[in-house]
């Protein structure tokens, strides 16, 4: 069962009791007024009868009156004053009455000041009967003993009880109305205040469909406003790590293709050269030619297995220490200075730091790579010089410069400006992504500043 | 008639040579370029091509701006690519490349591929010469220094492979399919026979070479 629902019946249960106990109160509580109202109104009647009855009696009293005298005084008297629905009782005997019924059979009033009350159903009527003691004046039972005057009075309270009914049957309607309206009411304003966990599970649902960049739009201050904002969190950073995932995911499988078309040339000239030499009626020259170009080709693929290889495995972190500075250095010029020499080229390094924090090897290939790509650039003559600072390092040439356009890119694995003559050079394209990724591994940055014709500045930028 | 002319445009000189090596060998004349805007500039002066082999990714223009220029000297290409992407191939074949190879590829392929091409476009010569034989495919004739040979047909079909050929082996099967068709499944020995006789009847036991395990090879010790 949905949440909004079972609030909503609980509600409905609570609000039918409270509202079914108020209305069954408030009736009794009015049938009791009503009924209260009437029992005094006729109580007050009967009394008013009685004292009316007993003033009169006085009145017309005369000592020596016989007994038959004085029932047919009291007959008399009561007659002048009884309307149509009254009894008198004397020694249980009816001495007037004008009722259809005896009140006897219904009440006996004890001996006591107050009238009795009986209310009872007679002939389909209901009927309310009123009787108490006549009081009678002294003089008329000093006398007789045992002397018992009961006055009655009957009233139809049909009405009253008619009353009651419709009463109650508007009460009942008005509760049954207001509960009515209340479930009513208690649906909408729980389905309202559970809009926003709906609002969040569909949100839910299209994330999980795929659609990462959607967020759910609540934005009510409660416990549900929070859970939302809590779980854009999660969907944001859910949404970052897929395009993560994605980037890394396109990343390689450009690289992947790098790779293969890289592979690809090498390949072919092997293929082919092999194929001249076991197919081809070749003389000793061409022979000889087709295996030197065999050897230089697997050369260069070796070159390049090492160089993907070395960018494979880099990913995991390499171990800082701090190392000396001028030794790196020192190493740096030593390996590169057979290439230097043959483009004469020449070196300069300026060192203003002592030790830095860094993997000597991985930081060793890093400005070997980027000191021999100086050089590429340079001129014959020109110098490329090496510095080191406590941001780090910094290799700067003079020669033919990067186009602006292209700096962005030469990072890139296989990315060569000038394909042709990089690959004379003995290039295979992945010398600055391996720096690149060695850099990122320390935690650092690579930064390129060129200017066409004037010269290159790569900076290699390590936090300490 | 003359030797039918290939251009070739390859930046990597291993592959060039290798194929400008095979192509020359078989008989074709072959001028090579390493640059685009090189070939481009020498195709002003020199553009009397039956074939053009291009490699697209090339310094100086690439492979699909030369092939304007190869439109407008009409001269058919067939583009030499390690692009595997089929949108390359589409763009090539669309602006109107006979043909297109993927690298690595092998050269009975290429060599297969530009004699279709020379074929469809009516520029293939099919006068061939070895020594002082002059055999011409077209009208079926073989004669030697003038003087015409008459070869049963098979032996003529046999000898016009190897000499197509020249300087390459070809096999056995690849010998019966170039007569027969794909579909033939003939015994392999009856190129044997033939081969046989040609080299009684020519005189050529030293040059129609066995190759052992593959086939003949037709060579010309003094190329």
């Amino acid at each position: 069962m949905k949440l909004w629902k079972k609030i909503s019946l609980l509600c409905s249960l609570v609000l039918v009791l409270v509202v079914g106990a108020c209305t069954v109160l408030l009736i009794t509580q009015a049938q009791d007024e009503i009924l209260n109202l009437t029992y005094q109104n006729a109580e007050q009647k009967q009394q008013a009868l009685v004292r009316s009855f007993n003033n009169m009696l006085l009145y017309y009293h005369e000592e020596q009156d016989s007994e038959a005298a004085t029932r047919s005084l009291m007959k008399y008297c009561f007659t002048h004053y009884a309307d149509s629905e009254a009894a008198l009782m004397l020694d249980g005997e009816t001495l007037y009455s004008s009722l259809s019924l005896d009140p006897s059979e219904y009440l006996l009033p004890e001996d006591s000041d107050t009238p009795q009350c009986y209310t009872g159903a007679v002939n389909g009527r209901q009927l309310l009967i009123v009787g108490g003691d006549a009081r009678l004046p002294y003089a008329f039972t000093h006398n007789r003993e045992g002397l018992g005057c009961i006055v009655y009075i009957v009233q139809d309270i049909t009405p009253v009880y008619n009353q009651i009914r419709t009463l109650t049957l508007q009460f009942v309607v008005i509760g049954a109305v207001c509960i009515g309206l209340g479930l009513l009411l208690i649906a909408l304003l729980v389905r309202r205040s559970l809009r926003p966990l709906q609002e969040l599970q569909s949100a839910a649902a299209h994330i999980a469909e795929g659609n990462y960049a959607e967020r759910a739009a609540v934005t009510s201050s409660d416990e549900v406003g929070a859970l939302a904002q809590d779980f854009n969190v999660m969907a944001a950073s859910v949404e970052k790590h897929i395009e993560e995932l994605t980037e890394t995911a396109e990343r390689q499988r450009l690289f992947i293709g790098g790779v293969t078309h890289e592979f690809k040339t090498p390949l072919t000239a092997l293929l082919l050269n092999a194929d001249s030499l076991q197919n081809t009626y070749l003389d000793e020259e061409e022979r000889s030619a087709a295996l030197a170009r065999i050897e230089h080709q697997t050369r260069w693929l070796e070159r390049l297995v090492q160089k993907l290889l070395k960018l494979i495995t880099l990913n995991q972190s390499p171990e800082l220490q701090p190392v000396s500075v001028p030794d790196l250095l020192d190493r740096v010029r030593e390996s590169t200075a057979d290439t230097l020499n043959k483009r004469s080229v020449s070196l300069e390094t300026d060192c203003r730091m002592e030790s830095l924090k860094l993997d000597a090897d991985l930081m060793q290939s890093v400005l070997v790579n980027l000191v021999d790509n100086a050089s590429k650039a340079s001129r014959e003559g020109q110098t490329v010089t090496l510095s080191a600072d406590e941001t780090g390092f910094a290799v700067q040439d003079q020669g033919c410069g990067i186009p602006q356009e292209e700096i962005d890119r030469i990072t890139e694995p296989f990315y060569m400006v000038d394909r042709s003559r990089s690959k004379k050079l003995g290039g295979v394209g992945l010398g600055l992504a391996l720096v690149k990724e060695i850099v990122q591994a320390h935690g650092g940055r690579l930064e390129i500043e060129s200017t066409v014709g004037e010269g290159t500045t790569v900076r290699v930028l390590l936090q300490q | 008639m003359a030797e039918n002319r290939i251009l070739l445009v390859e930046d990597d000189h291993a592959i060039a040579d290798a194929v400008a090596l095979n192509l020359r060998t078989v008989g074709y004349e072959v001028v090579a370029f390493d640059d685009g805007a090189i070939a481009a500039a020498s195709l002003e002066q020199d553009h009397s091509f039956d074939l053009a082999l291009l490699d697209i990714m090339l310094p100086g223009m690439d492979g699909f701006q030369l092939f304007a220029l190869m439109e407008k000297y009409n001269i058919p290409v067939i583009y030499m690519t390690a692009k595997t992407d089929s949108e390359s191939e589409v763009r090539g074949l669309k602006e109107g490349a006979e043909d297109y190879i993927v690298k690595p590829f092998e050269i009975v392929t290429l060599l297969v591929r530009i004699e279709k091409v020379l074929s469809r476009t009516g520029r293939l010569n099919q006068v061939y010469r070895f020594q002082d034989f002059t055999l011409d495919a077209e009208n079926r004739t073989l004669t030697r220094a003038g003087e015409p040979i008459d070869l049963p047909p098979l032996e003529f079909d046999v000898f016009a492979v190897l000499m197509k050929n020249k300087n390459r082996t070809v096999s056995r099967e690849r010998i019966l399919n170039e007569i027969w068709g794909e579909d033939y499944f003939g015994d392999i020995r009856t190129v044997d026979v033939r081969v046989a006789n040609l080299r009684k009847k020519l005189g050529l036991g030293d040059e129609i070479r066995t190759i052992s395990k593959t086939g003949y090879r037709l060579e010309d010790r003094r190329k």
